[in-house]
């Protein structure tokens, strides 16, 4: 749980570095980037071999 | 014994004349250079270069000036003529003279027959894999309204930059002289688009090695005018495949105004990166709404 936790904020940054790189022209569209990468991060970090520590 | 030798000597005649004549050109625009920059008046410089080249000395303008660039000045030695202008202008610097002889972007609506067109410096043109239908239409419309609003007509520049400075980007069209194409009417422009001159210049990329499998419209562009169907000559691609948005064919269009005509190789490396963010634009663009409202339906009711 808190390596997706860590991913998610990983994701919301590199998230905001893509808003800023493509810049959408509708708000629904740079929602939707933000939620992607967040998505793509969490997908991609599961099978990272970091250390999930239950709280 | 004696033929071999007569053989030898006509050869290397044969492999150094060309050089010969173009060091006799180099000769010429050198003069021409120092006129200029000993104050002499442009036109009487160019009176006197031209003197230098009609007392036997060839031009060698097209295999010098464009072979692998877009630009004049890729051979410093080499300067074009001006144009005679009517009153005396000042006397430009080095860098600004250099600048002004970059080619000109312009348009023009062609036959697929009369492509290429003679004399220009560079050409390009708008491709498309198939003629409007109800589901491409809109997409057709924007490349034509980019087409229009980002490149000056040719008829524009007439007088003004010699063809040979032009480069020319191409709308295939089946009538190019009726009254709709002169004022720019999209809607008739992607109806009487020809196809041949479109699917033809996208098979001949093809046959230089770009990998055009997308829907189009392509941008595609050879330098110098008659490298096209030569092989190892620079053609150029912009894949307008992806892109659903207005902005995204203006800018396309006018990264092939600003960047193409500056420099080729840079927009070979450069533009890949762009097409990919206006892709990824588009593509957020055109389905966040709809996802949007998908959650919506599952979320909270007003």
């Amino acid at each position: 749980m808190q390596k997706h936790i860590v991913l998610s904020a990983i994701g919301l940054v590199l998230g905001l570095l893509a808003l800023a790189w493509v810049r959408p022209e509708t708000p629904s569209g740079a929602t939707f980037l933000v939620l992607l990468v967040i998505a793509v991060v969490n997908a991609f970090g599961a099978f990272l071999p970091l250390p999930d520590r239950r709280p | 014994m004696m033929r071999s030798c007569v053989t030898c000597v006509l050869l290397i005649l044969g492999l150094y004349f060309p050089q010969m004549a173009r060091a006799g050109d180099l000769g010429c625009s050198e003069a021409y250079r120092q006129c200029l920059d000993e104050g002499g008046e442009p036109t009487s410089c160019a009176a006197a270069r031209k003197e230098c080249l009609n007392s036997g000395n060839s031009p060698h303008r097209d295999g010098w000036g464009y072979h692998h660039s877009w630009r004049y000045e890729s051979n410093p030695a080499v300067l074009p003529l001006p144009e005679a202008a009517p009153t005396p202008m000042p006397r430009p610097p080095q860098a600004t003279l250099a600048r002004a002889l970059a080619l000109r972007p312009v348009r023009a609506y062609l036959r697929a027959a009369e492509v290429p067109p003679p004399t220009v410096g560079a050409y390009g043109l708008v491709a498309f894999r198939a003629k409007p239908t109800s589901s491409t239409r809109a997409r057709l419309l924007m490349a034509c309204a980019a087409f229009t609003a980002s490149l000056p007509r040719q008829q524009d520049l007439a007088g003004v930059v010699p063809t040979s400075e032009q480069m020319v980007t191409i709308w295939p069209l089946d009538e190019p002289d009726a009254p709709q194409a002169k004022n720019d009417d999209c809607d008739f422009l992607i109806d009487h688009y020809e196809l041949y001159g479109g699917v033809s210049a996208i098979e001949d990329a093809d046959r230089r090695g770009a990998t055009l499998n997308g829907e189009g419209p392509y941008l595609i562009g050879w330098s110098p005018s008659n490298a096209r169907g030569v092989p190892d000559q620079v053609v150029l691609v912009v894949d307008l495949s992806g892109f659903e948005s207005q902005d995204s064919f203006n800018s396309a269009f006018l990264f092939w105004q600003k960047k193409i005509v500056e420099d080729p190789q840079l927009w070979r490396s450069g533009f890949m990166v762009e097409r990919i963010r206006l892709a990824l634009r588009d593509f957020v663009d055109r389905y966040g709404n709809d996802i949007l409202s998908a959650v919506k339906i599952f979320g909270p009711k007003d």
